[in-house]
């Protein structure tokens, strides 16, 4: 039982050493990423290491007007008078359809690590690659004038994008112009932060990106933003108006947005919306009561799997006893004749036996030539002598049937002088 | 561990979802209340360590016949216990019924009778009782592993004794013996050599056998009476090498070898001679020899049951040589083994005139009777291998007799018999050394 244990520790042990090892790592890697729904995330009032409050200061030294926001339609409105650059710190909390405004907004917008849903969303078709384990700082590559030095900038990379204006630190940065808009990609948060500002050229970078203009919108946002208001309750009369004091915008009416926190199945589905997230039809065919049901019983054929699987102890095994016939030798030795094609051999044993046994049963010495047998058992029976010398002492054609048939009729010939009894008992004792 | 009772219960818990509001939150309860009722019937089960287990029954029994053992379970917890076991043994002991299930109070003890017919002679251990206690809906169980189990396992081994079906002959030789005996009255004196006693002359004796200087010492006429001899030795040595592994019809060639000891045990310890065993592969797997006269039987009939061929090439040196080894009187050794020549030529033929010259040797084999059937071709429609496998049988039956003759030579007697005479064959030999006083 001890050896059983020690084997089985033995091979389970390495793979859960790996495995600690890989979750640990795992686990230590997903702490250390910063979370934008922290409230220091990127905020220019915040110390924290994840915090802009450094650059916020640097930016001010340089001439730059920083405007803070806290919400997408004030930091729009800030946005469209003058010149200046908006800079959205966390372009996944921001609510699609304002995403798609601020895309098409007259001002310079600096989106910051956007992923996959949040470019879809702002109507950017960018191809991009990522995100890597951490950010890397490469080469420029370009030259803008906030591109001097390496950058730590790409952790996401930035494909071919339409319109683009240009391109550094190998796709960690894209410009790109949109019906209004210049949109600056940047792959990764880390030149913004406060304990990483010092490092390679991400102050230069920074401050060099964000003060093009002489005003910065800082969109500082740290939760998912609610939806804007219906403008047009055509459909949905049952809804009530939000008292929202800034949901007076215009949309056109083909722009509608399903509430995602409630996709009921009989309610019509808008076209026109090939970005939203699709809910699967055949989970949509049935209730849920339907699939909590279907859990139930699925649960339950895996408990009755268990409950069957447990033996009341496991089968005992014991050594057989051998099944070898005493007759296999011969069996194997007529099978090693019949594939050497021995005729010749196996006829002449079953004549030399014959002639034994007529030797026998006729009293002669046991060494008795084939001429003395057969002229015996000639001189017995009445049968030409030729004939019987030739049955016991012939030859064989190369075929089976001739064989068959020679041997067939030599101990028939025994069979007739002596009588079946004898051949059944085999040999005197 | 769930029984299939749980499996109900969720199965059962799936129709509240589609009647009740909320459906994931009542599956998600469903499946809480039936773990949290299944986590305290097993705790309410009653542990496997109050359990005691005794057994008693049978230690040995013929071949073919039906032993029980009993098994007493006990419970010492205060609570009662549902139980479901399992007697696992060897499967060559034949286990009947090896489940049971049984529902014991506080305190109680009840007995389980496992029933076994044996399918081969030896000892058969009993293995393995695995317990599994459940709770008292039946939801949950509790078992352990198959360690634990084997370890409150009460040991119990049942002597399976080989099969014996020459028993039947043991009346007719034991007749035959008396007649030898002058038990029985027949003509005159009894048969025999050696003298028995003298008594006085009644009308109806053999007047050759009367004593002259008896008579002249005593006033009466006196005979002399005859017996034949006792205390002679009869050894049985048994091969148990590959040879004796083969099959003949449904059995190895060993279980007929030691039928036909077995008789001649009977028959020479009846006699009052001595007989003693040696089992011999390439060690000595059994040895019974001295001890008193009327325990040798059983004696040798439990050595005999150990016995199992091994597929190795027997020493007949080795056997040979614990011969030589035992006392220097007379006896005589009857080999149990195969009459094929390759061990036989190479094994005993030259170990066999050390011995031959001291004590009166039988080589007793059983035939087979299918060589001689493959050696006979069908009167019509032979095939071309049939002939080869004809062939191939003369030989091996030529080969025999060569053997046979060669053993003759060396003045060793010869048994090459079928199955059915073989026992009777053997016995009858002795029968006939002993009347003719050559023992």
């Amino acid at each position: 039982m001890t050896a059983l244990r020690s084997r089985r520790l033995r091979v389970v042990l390495p793979f859960a050493v790996v495995l600690v090892l890989a979750l640990t790592t795992w686990i230590a890697h997903a702490v250390q990423q910063p979370d934008p729904t922290e409230p220091s995330f990127l905020s220019p009032v915040s110390d924290a290491g994840d915090g802009a409050r450094a650059l916020a200061d640097r930016l001010t030294a340089a001439g730059v007007t920083v405007d803070r926001h806290t919400s997408t339609l004030d930091a729009l409105a800030a946005a469209n008078t003058g010149d200046a650059t908006l800079l959205v710190t966390a372009p996944g909390l921001v609510h699609p359809e304002y995403l798609q405004e601020i895309t098409s907004s007259g001002a310079r917008v600096v989106l910051v690590a956007p992923e996959r849903q949040a470019l879809s969303d702002a109507q950017l078709f960018v191809p991009l690659t990522g995100p890597r384990w951490t950010a890397a700082a490469p080469e420029p590559g370009c030259a803008q004038p906030f591109a001097t030095a390496p950058a730590a900038v790409l952790r996401w990379s930035y494909g071919e994008a339409p319109d683009e204006v240009f391109r550094c630190y190998g796709g960690g940065v894209v410009e790109m112009v949109t019906d209004d808009a210049a949109v600056t990609l940047v792959g990764a948060p880390d030149p913004f932060r406060n304990d990483r500002l010092d490092e390679h050229g991400n102050a230069e970078f920074a401050v060099g990106l964000l003060s093009r203009s002489s005003r910065l919108v800082w969109l500082d946002l740290h939760r998912q933003e609610t939806p804007p208001p219906t403008p047009e309750p055509t459909i949905r009369t049952l809804e009530p108006e939000p008292a929202d004091p800034g949901g007076e915008e215009e949309y056109p009416e083909q722009e509608q947005f399903e509430e995602p926190a409630q996709p009921g199945p009989g309610e019509p589905q808008d076209g026109g919306q090939a970005e939203q997230t699709q809910p699967n039809p055949l989970a949509e065919a049935f209730p849920p009561a339907f699939w909590a049901t279907v859990l139930l019983l699925a649960l339950a054929a895996l408990a009755l799997a268990a409950a069957s699987a447990r033996r009341l102890g496991t089968p005992v095994a014991e050594p057989l006893p051998s099944r070898v016939r005493a007759a296999e030798t011969v069996r194997g030795l007529g099978g090693l004749y019949r594939r050497s094609r021995a005729r010749d051999a196996s006829l002449a044993t079953v004549q030399a036996a014959a002639c034994r046994r007529l030797a026998d049963h006729f009293g002669l010495p046991p060494d008795s030539t084939l001429d003395v047998v057969a002229g015996r058992v000639a001189a017995e029976t009445g049968w030409p002598e030729h004939e019987i010398r030739a049955l016991l002492g012939g030859g064989v054609e190369d075929t089976d049937e001739d064989l068959a048939e020679k041997a067939a009729a030599v101990q028939n010939l025994v069979r007739t002088v002596t009588g079946h009894q004898a051949m059944i008992e085999g040999t005197v004792t | 561990m769930v029984t299939w009772r749980f499996a109900l219960l969720l199965a059962a818990g799936g129709l509240l979802p589609a009647l009740l509001p909320s459906p994931w939150l009542m599956a998600l309860a469903v499946v809480i209340i039936a773990v949290a009722v299944a986590v305290i019937d097993a705790v309410a089960a009653a542990p496997l360590t109050a359990v005691t287990l005794r057994r008693a029954g049978d230690t040995t029994v013929w071949l073919g016949r039906t032993a029980t053992v009993t098994l007493t379970v006990g419970n010492t917890s205060g609570r009662p216990m549902w139980l479901s076991l399992r007697d696992s043994w060897v499967p060559s002991a034949g286990t009947g019924n090896a489940e049971h299930r049984l529902r014991l109070p506080g305190g109680a003890e009840e007995p389980v009778v496992t029933t076994l017919v044996p399918t081969r002679h030896g000892d058969r251990p009993a293995v393995r009782v695995t317990l599994r206690s459940y709770g008292p809906l039946g939801l949950a169980y509790r078992q352990r592993g198959q360690a634990w189990n084997a370890g409150v396992t009460p040991p119990w081994t049942l002597r399976v004794l080989p099969d014996f079906p020459s028993r039947r002959l043991l009346p007719e030789k034991l007749a035959r013996l008396r007649v030898f005996d002058g038990a029985v009255v027949t003509r005159g004196r009894g048969q025999g050599t050696e003298f028995d006693a003298l008594r006085e002359y009644v009308i109806g004796d053999d007047v050759r056998s009367i004593d002259w200087r008896a008579s002249a010492r005593t006033h009466d006429v006196v005979v002399r009476t005859w017996r034949p001899e006792r205390d002679r030795r009869v050894l049985c040595l048994l091969d148990t090498g590959r040879t004796s592994a083969a099959r003949i019809g449904d059995e190895p060639r060993l279980d007929a070898a030691i039928d036909a000891a077995l008789l001649l045990s009977v028959l020479a310890t009846r006699a009052d001679d001595r007989v003693d065993l040696l089992a011999v592969d390439t060690a000595v797997r059994a040895r019974v020899q001295g001890g008193g006269h009327r325990a040798k039987v059983s004696r040798l009939i439990n050595a005999m049951a150990s016995l199992e061929p091994a597929l190795v090439e027997t020493d007949f040196g080795l056997a040979v040589a614990e011969l030589m080894r035992r006392d220097h009187k007379r006896a005589l050794v009857v080999v149990f083994t195969a009459l094929d020549a390759a061990p036989l030529v190479e094994g005993l033929l030259p170990m066999l005139s050390r011995i031959s010259t001291r004590h009166r040797v039988v080589v007793a084999s059983v035939r087979d009777p299918e060589t001689a059937r493959l050696a006979v071709l069908p009167e019509a429609g032979a095939t071309a291998e049939d002939v080869h496998l004809a062939a191939a049988a003369e030989l091996a039956l030529a080969e025999r007799d060569r053997v046979q003759a060669v053993l003759r030579q060396q003045g060793v007697i010869v048994v090459d018999q079928t199955r059915e005479s073989f026992a009777s064959r053997v016995a009858d030999v002795y029968l006939e050394l002993k009347a003719a006083g050559r023992l």
